[in-house]
């Protein structure tokens, strides 16, 4: 009797039976639950509704959602303001242009008043000598002799130079076909030895009988 | 009436109709539900009220179930119920469910006195014998009629695991069941 009511009754049939039977929402737990979420659901609907108009006008006054009869006016507006200008210039042109003139004539006068204080630079053409490179080889008598080679320039340019002079170097001075190029033109420097080739060569040897070999 | 996609569409724009045909439609079984886990009706109640407030400010924020709201439903129920159980530990057994078979019947039947013993024994294994994911699985899977799918879904498991926990409280229930039923008689 209890292996065969065991097996009658198998759990899936017991849970079948007890999925039939429920503890039922009690009406008046259910009314009162019912009630609350329904007011719920409303305030919410109430507020949804709301916040999509709040929502709608911010993206209208960007203008980013402009409609075709509002970009046609503002365009109208825009071609009748350019007209409106362009017939106002026609009109008053002489006015305009008289305007214009004076206001040019204004600035040259200015111009020249300014330029009245400075003096004017004379553009004279100072020959300055070059300064001139001059090569002396000193020799150390040392067991490994090296040559040095200084040399030294000398400037040799006129103190006396006028405020004329001076003040050119504010302005730009006209350059009366001077490009600054001066290739071929620099004067060359003057020889402080003897032409006599034969010292110079003497030289040469003695330096390299000085040098210790390789 | 609109169908189950219809009403889902309608009660995520917080319509009142949609949101109102979705609490008369599913609060009843969401009690039933939450009173088989918590075993206390005016717990099941409270828990189904956050149900259904959760539900509406999900739709609110633009959130909440696409697809299936059943599932959802229960899902929110499983969560909101297991962190109650955190919280205070209720023991008591799953006798609301069997008051039904008590009421209304006068003159029991032998048949019917065999079927309340078992049923009582039942719901006492489920009690005391299976642990929280395994009661929580069986209860979905024959109980609440939910696949696999969908229980593993509600519960947050895999579909093997969930394969699992059933086999192992069915095999629990058995075991309790012929043990009990011997003690008894």
């Amino acid at each position: 009797m209890d292996t065969r009511s065991s097996n009658e009754h198998d759990v899936f049939t017991l849970l079948t039976r007890l999925k039939e039977s429920s503890g039922a929402y009690p009406r008046e737990l259910l009314t009162l639950r019912r009630l609350k979420y329904v007011r719920r659901a409303h305030e919410m609907s109430v507020d949804l509704g709301v916040a999509p108009s709040l929502r709608r006008t911010p993206k209208q006054g960007k203008g980013g959602g402009s409609s075709k009869p509002g970009s046609f006016i503002e365009t109208a507006l825009i071609v009748a303001l350019i007209a409106e200008g362009s017939i106002a210039a026609y009109l008053y042109r002489d006015e305009l242009a008289r305007i214009v003139r004076a206001e040019a004539t204004d600035i040259q006068v200015n111009v020249s008043a300014e330029l009245r204080g400075f003096v004017s630079p004379t553009f004279e053409l100072v020959s300055t000598k070059s300064p001139t490179p001059r090569a002396t080889s000193t020799r150390t008598a040392t067991a490994t002799p090296t040559p040095t080679l200084t040399a030294t320039a000398t400037m040799e340019a006129s103190t006396n130079t006028p405020a004329a002079e001076q003040n050119s170097s504010n302005v730009t001075p006209n350059p009366n076909g001077n490009n600054g190029n001066h290739y071929g033109q620099t004067p060359k420097p003057e020889r402080t030895k003897d032409k006599g080739g034969d010292d110079e060569e003497e030289e040469k040897d003695k330096d390299k009988g000085n040098r210790p070999n390789p | 009436m609109k169908d189950g996609v219809a009403l889902l569409k309608a009660a995520q724009k917080l319509d009142e109709e949609a949101l109102t045909a979705i609490f008369d439609q599913f609060a009843p079984a969401i009690y039933k539900y939450t009173l088989r886990l918590c075993h206390d009706p005016i717990v099941a109640d409270n828990i189904v009220g956050d149900v259904f407030a959760q539900l509406l400010e999900q739709f609110a924020a633009g959130r909440g179930p696409r697809t299936n709201l059943r599932s959802y439903l229960y899902q929110t129920a499983y969560h909101l119920v297991v962190d109650r159980s955190r919280d205070s530990q209720h023991s008591a057994p799953l006798e609301v469910a069997v008051d039904k078979y008590e009421k209304g019947q006068f003159t029991p039947t032998q048949s019917q006195i065999e079927e309340r013993v078992m049923m009582e024994a039942l719901i006492t294994a489920m009690n005391s014998e299976l642990t929280d994911d395994q009661r929580h699985v069986i209860i979905l899977r024959f109980l609440e009629d939910f696949s696999l799918k969908e229980t593993a879904e509600i519960i947050g498991k895999e579909v093997n695991n969930i394969k699992v926990i059933q086999n192992r409280g069915i095999a629990k229930l058995r075991k309790s069941l012929g043990l009990q039923i011997e003690d008894n008689w």
